[in-house]
Formats: C-alpha cells, sequence, structure tokens
C-alpha cells in the first residue's frame, strides 16, 4: 500500500484537560485512488489530516500510531524535522481548508508556489517560477503568467482555492491531501474546483485524500469512504456501498442530510461528542436514535467489524441500522 | 435505490455567471493608505516636508552654510541681523550655519540609532517568540527589565560611565530602544504564528527560519515601522538632551542641545538667539517626525 495510517491518535491539552481528537484511526490510499474521509465537524478531520504529515497544532501531539509512506513511518520512524520536512510538500501535499488565509497576503502567489518548490527541488528561480506557471495552468488557471503576479487579496475564492491546490501539487507528490477544499465556495464553484483538483491529482500521478463533511461533493470522487464521528472511523466501504446500504447511524444521518427532507429521523442529537470525557461503551450513546442498552451501547465500546464485501462498521445496532437505512431509501 | 443520488458532476452545472470572476476587494495597501492621508491633509504634509528637509540639511547642510561653524568671527554675541541671521554667540559662532549643520551629527545619531534598535529589538522578538523555549523568554524578560529604567537617566549614567563619543550615544539610544521593537514584534508574532498560512508553509515543507523570515516577518512589519518615526523623533531629543548636559556631543561641534547649553547663561542677559534658533529647529524637527508617526499609524488604524 502506498499510504498507510494505523492506529494514529492525537490529543490537545488545554489548562491541564486532555482532549482526544483522533483516536487510533487507520486508513490505507493505494497508488491513484481517491480516498473521502467524511464526519461532521467537530469530528476530528482537520487535526487528522495535519498528522497525516506528521504536524499538529501547538497544543496538541500525536500520542500513538504511524503514518507510512512507502513504508517509512512519518510518525515513529525517528525521522528528524529535517528529514520529514523532505516529505511535506514534496512527498505529501496538503490543501487546508479556507484558501484565502492558507495564503501569505504579502506575498504574491507564484512565489508562494515558486518557493515551495524550489525549497524541495533547489531549482533555480526561473525553473521554480516556470514550475509554479506550470502547476497554476493545471489547475486550470487561464493566463497564469499574470496571475503569477498577482496578490491573494487580488484573487476570487475559486482561483485562490485553486492557487492553494497548484501549492500543493507543484511538487508532484504522492499523496494530495485536501481538507474541505471546496466548502467556502458556492455549489457551481465547488464542482469545476473538484474537478479541477481531480485533474491535477491525476496528471501529476498523486493519490487523493479528500477531506469534507459533505457527502453530496465527496460522492462523484472518491473511490472508497471513511467516516469519522468522534475522532474515530466508525465506517468505511466502497463508495458505492456506503451510500446504498449505510450501516452507522452517524453515516445514516450525514446522508439523510443530503436528502432535503422536511423531517429527519436520524439525525444525531446535540453536539459533537466531547473528547475530554468519552464516555464508556460507544461515544455516540447519548446521541443516537439507535441506543439500545441490551445491546451493550452503554458499556462497550464497539470494535470495527466486517459487514461483508470490505464494508466495516463500528456499531453494535448495525442490522437494525441497516434495515431502517433500507426503509428511508424506499 | 441508493439512500442519496450522487450529486451530478461539474460539467452539466457550469453558469455563465459564476465563470471565474476576478473580485477586487477594497483592500488598499498601506503605502496607498498613507499616500491617501497625505494627498487629503495640511499636518502630513507639513510633517513630511519637515521629514525631508531635516534629511536634506543633514546630507548638505554643512556645505551651505554661509560662514565656518566651528571657527569664530569678530562678533561676539551679536543679534541676530542681515549679515548673521541668527546672530552670534558668546565665542562669535555663526548661529545660523551651525543651526543647519547641526542635523549632521543630530540625525545620523538619531537614525542610526533607531536603525540598530530596530534591527537588533526586531530580530529578538521575532526569534524569540517564534522559537519559544526559555531562552527565547529570558530574551524577553531581559528587555522588559531594561525598560523598567527611566530612559534618559540611564542614558545619561551609561555615556558618563563609558566616555562621550558619537559611537556609545548612538549604541546607549538604541538599546534603551531595543524593548520596543522586541515587545512590537512579539505582539505581531503571537499574533500571526497560528494562522492558516504558517500552517500551510509547514505543511509545504518549509524549514522553522525560512517561515520565520519569509512567512511572519513581512506581515509583522506595519507597527515596527511605525514606531521608527517615533523612536527618530526621540533619538533627536535623547541626543540633544545628553549634549545639553554635557553627556553628550561637546562644542564646538554644532549639535543643537550643546548650543542651547552654551547660550542658556546668556538668557538672562537678554542675549536669547543662541538657545532659541537650536531650540526652534529641534522642536520643529521632532514635530516633523512625530507628525509622521501619527500619519503612519493612524493609517494602520491604531490612533496615537
Amino acid at each position: 500500500m502506498l499510504f498507510e495510517v494505523s492506529d494514529l491518535s492525537v490529543e490537545y491539552s488545554s489548562l491541564g484537560e486532555i482532549s482526544r481528537a483522533v483516536n487510533g484511526v487507520s486508513l490505507s490510499v493505494a497508488s491513484g485512488e481517491v480516498v473521502g474521509i467524511v464526519g461532521e465537524s467537530g469530528s476530528g478531520k482537520s487535526t487528522l489530516a495535519l498528522a497525516l504529515l506528521g504536524l499538529t497544532r501547538r497544543n496538541a501531539r500525536i500520542t500513538a500510531g504511524s503514518v507510512r509512506l512507502e513504508g517509512t513511518d512519518l510518525v515513529g520512524g525517528g525521522l528528524s524535522e529535517k528529514q520529514l520536512r523532505q516529505f511535506r510538500g514534496r512527498r505529501i501535499g496538503l490543501i487546508t481548508q479556507n484558501a484565502r488565509s492558507s495564503l501569505n497576503p504579502t506575498i504574491r502567489i507564484g512565489k508562494q508556489i515558486a518557493t515551495v518548490y524550489a525549497t524541495h527541488t533547489g531549482a533555480k528561480r526561473a525553473d521554480a517560477r516556470a514550475a509554479a506557471i506550470a502547476a497554476l495552468r493545471l489547475v486550470g488557471i487561464n493566463d497564469p503568467e499574470r496571475r503569477f503576479e498577482a496578490y491573494p487579496h487580488e484573487l476570487s475564492g475559486g482561483m485562490a482555492q485553486r492557487a492553494v491546490i497548484a501549492m500543493a501539487t507543484v511538487c508532484r507528490p504522492d499523496v494530495v491531501i485536501a481538507d474541505e477544499a471546496t466548502s467556502r465556495l458556492d455549489v457551481t464553484i465547488q464542482a469545476q474546483i473538484l474537478d479541477d483538483l481531480q485533474r491535477a491529482v491525476q496528471e501529476v500521478g498523486s493519490s487523493l485524500v479528500l477531506i469534507t463533511q459533505d457527502l453530496g461533493v465527496i460522492a462523484n470522487y472518491a473511490d472508497r469512504l471513511y467516516v469519522m464521528n468522534a475522532g474515530e472511523v466508525i465506517e468505511t466501504a466502497a463508495t458505492s456501498l456506503l451510500f446504498a446500504a449505510p450501516g452507522h447511524p452517524a453515516s445514516v444521518s450525514l446522508l439523510e442530510s443530503q436528502l432535503d427532507l422536511s423531517e429527519l429521523q436520524f439525525r444525531l442529537r446535540g453536539l459533537p461528542v466531547d473528547g475530554r470525557e468519552l464516555p464508556e461503551g460507544c461515544w455516540l450513546q447519548t446521541r443516537c436514535p439507535f441506543m439500545d442498552e441490551g445491546s451493550g451501547c452503554r458499556t462497550v465500546h464497539p470494535e470495527l467489524s466486517d459487514i461483508g464485501g470490505g464494508h466495516e462498521v463500528r456499531c453494535h445496532r448495525t442490522t437494525v441500522v441497516v434495515g431502517r437505512a433500507a426503509e428511508l431509501a424506499r | 435505490m441508493a439512500l442519496a443520488e450522487p450529486l451530478p458532476s461539474g460539467e452539466e452545472q457550469q453558469s455563465p455567471v459564476t465563470a471565474e470572476r476576478e473580485v477586487i476587494l477594497g483592500y488598499p495597501t498601506l503605502r496607498s493608505h498613507i499616500m491617501h492621508k497625505v494627498r487629503r491633509e495640511t499636518l502630513p504634509k507639513i510633517g513630511l516636508l519637515i521629514v525631508f528637509a531635516t534629511i536634506f540639511l543633514a546630507i548638505f547642510g554643512p556645505l551651505l552654510a554661509p560662514y565656518n561653524t566651528t571657527a569664530a568671527t569678530n562678533l561676539v554675541n551679536a543679534a541676530p541681523s542681515a549679515a548673521h541671521w541668527f546672530g552670534t554667540d558668546g565665542s562669535g559662532l555663526d548661529i545660523f550655519s551651525r543651526v543647519i549643520a547641526a542635523p549632521r551629527i543630530d540625525v545620523s545619531i538619531a537614525l542610526l540609532a533607531t536603525a540598530l534598535a530596530l534591527v537588533v529589538g526586531s530580530a529578538i522578538g521575532l526569534f524569540a517568540t517564534f522559537y519559544g523555549g526559555w531562552l527565547g523568554a529570558l530574551a524577553i524578560r531581559a528587555t522588559d527589565t531594561l525598560q523598567a529604567f527611566p530612559a534618559l537617566i540611564l542614558a545619561i549614567i551609561v555615556v558618563v560611565l563609558t566616555g562621550h563619543g558619537i559611537g556609545n550615544i548612538i549604541v546607549v539610544i538604541a538599546v534603551l530602544n531595543m524593548p520596543l521593537y522586541a515587545r512590537l514584534m512579539r505582539g505581531e508574532v503571537l499574533r500571526i504564528r497560528d494562522r492558516a498560512f504558517v500552517e500551510a508553509a509547514r505543511a509545504s515543507g518549509l524549514s522553522d527560519l525560512a517561515i520565520a523570515w519569509r512567512q511572519v516577518l513581512p506581515n509583522a512589519t506595519a507597527p515596527v515601522v511605525a514606531q521608527m518615526s517615533v523612536t527618530i523623533g526621540w533619538a533627536i531629543l535623547a541626543t540633544a538632551g545628553l549634549s545639553f548636559l554635557g553627556a553628550g556631543v561637546l562644542p564646538p561641534t554644532p549639535e543643537w542641545g550643546s548650543m542651547i547649553s552654551t547660550g542658556s547663561s546668556g538668557i538672562i542677559l537678554g542675549q536669547w538667539w543662541p538657545s532659541v534658533f537650536p531650540g526652534l529647529a529641534m522642536a520643529l524637527t521632532v514635530f516633523g517626525f512625530a507628525v509622521v508617526a501619527d500619519t503612519i499609524q493612524t493609517a494602520l488604524g491604531r490612533e496615537g
């Protein structure tokens, strides 16, 4: 497997309290594959995205697990900071959410992209410029020579997002991670950007990890999906399989929210689970419409188990959920 | 049937309205902001004029002086006249020549001291904050401690102990102003270091040094630039103050502070001109720099 994450955990600590944001996440991405990671906001997606590069925010740390790119572990592999930097941007590209604030407001976008290229390849100025212009062209920016000179505030949201994609792909990485790459754009632009992203990624031969809270966005692009909740993977399957027969209440809830129904019957109640006080048993027990004490929802934390065809679900009540979800589909 | 239909892909929904239209937001640069103020208001114009005149005199003043600035004429304590516009002092030196020659000393000291304070102070603030750790904390605390002393008194003590000399004065004024720049820069770094573009730079494999230098620094310069103008004005006052007290530049080198000092003994005899003209020149210069500082600061959205 090209990119393999196993048992990855990240904790935030603030004012002496520990919050578990990512809990034992395992996932794999094959060469050329497009993998989606879906989850409601607050489910640890952005923390995971950073951790996939061996990075955390200031008050967080990776407590366990490994992130292997072609066998090299970026987390527990004892790589120096300098060695790690040769992976970031060079072999794994990250597209962060909210493009405009991901670009330095004081530097022309072309130069920002060229700097990433020059940092990793040691290219001369003119070569770095050419690479940056090629990267801008690849993501569908017209007249890239002129856009090269633009400052971030001179670009529209969609243009800025494309520039960020160009920055993440300029070194032709093995894996591109797109964290909510389109969530702040309107729907038509979203689709254009995702098409441009997909084309750019295919062109440079990268795998793609699409992280989003919007299942509708991801459906056309991802080969396989991982659904996250409370910082853990609660369901994974091929995209078509998961759409056809979701097995976890949280997945059903996400799918249902796409349907534009007047009444949501599978909606998870209340706020995301607080990572500081994860309960015994299932972490969704207080929010879940399928919660059943007799099934052990309050006492036993469910494991991810295969329900057929590589479709794995972390729920005590999967059979009931699948049945009810099928009703909904009719 | 599937629970949810995947959305149709992008190609079918391309609408002419949303075709990439460049949105230029009202996001004027600091420079255009300042230029706008200068064009529209009178005071910034005057301030800029004074600053440019002072710099001009710092370069050409001694060449323009009608009399030798350090060689006495036969006239002692002469009142202002057509020959000696500002009169002559107790040693028979032409005051006008000395007043316009003085910026070379005063402004050079002020500019060099400010530059030194800015570079070293900002560097301390930038790296101590960005890298953090105990060494960084120590550096910041040390600059804080320095700020606890009354600046001018500290300057006098140091200059008296280390001896006169322009180099000493520059270093002392610079050291006294470094904490300000360190603090300003620290505030900016704290504001910027967790911004999304810094995270993005980290994710694209840039080194800490490259991030501090290329990502953080360019976004942190504005308040530092505004402070610069304030420091220059303060440094001119401090240089003159030190010289006035005999701890700075010594006569007969033309310098405003020492001129005021030598002239002060004659004031009770009605000989006001040896002190008043250098005093006015200095006040005007400091005023000019203060106005410029104020203009930059209001352009930054930080009043006064």
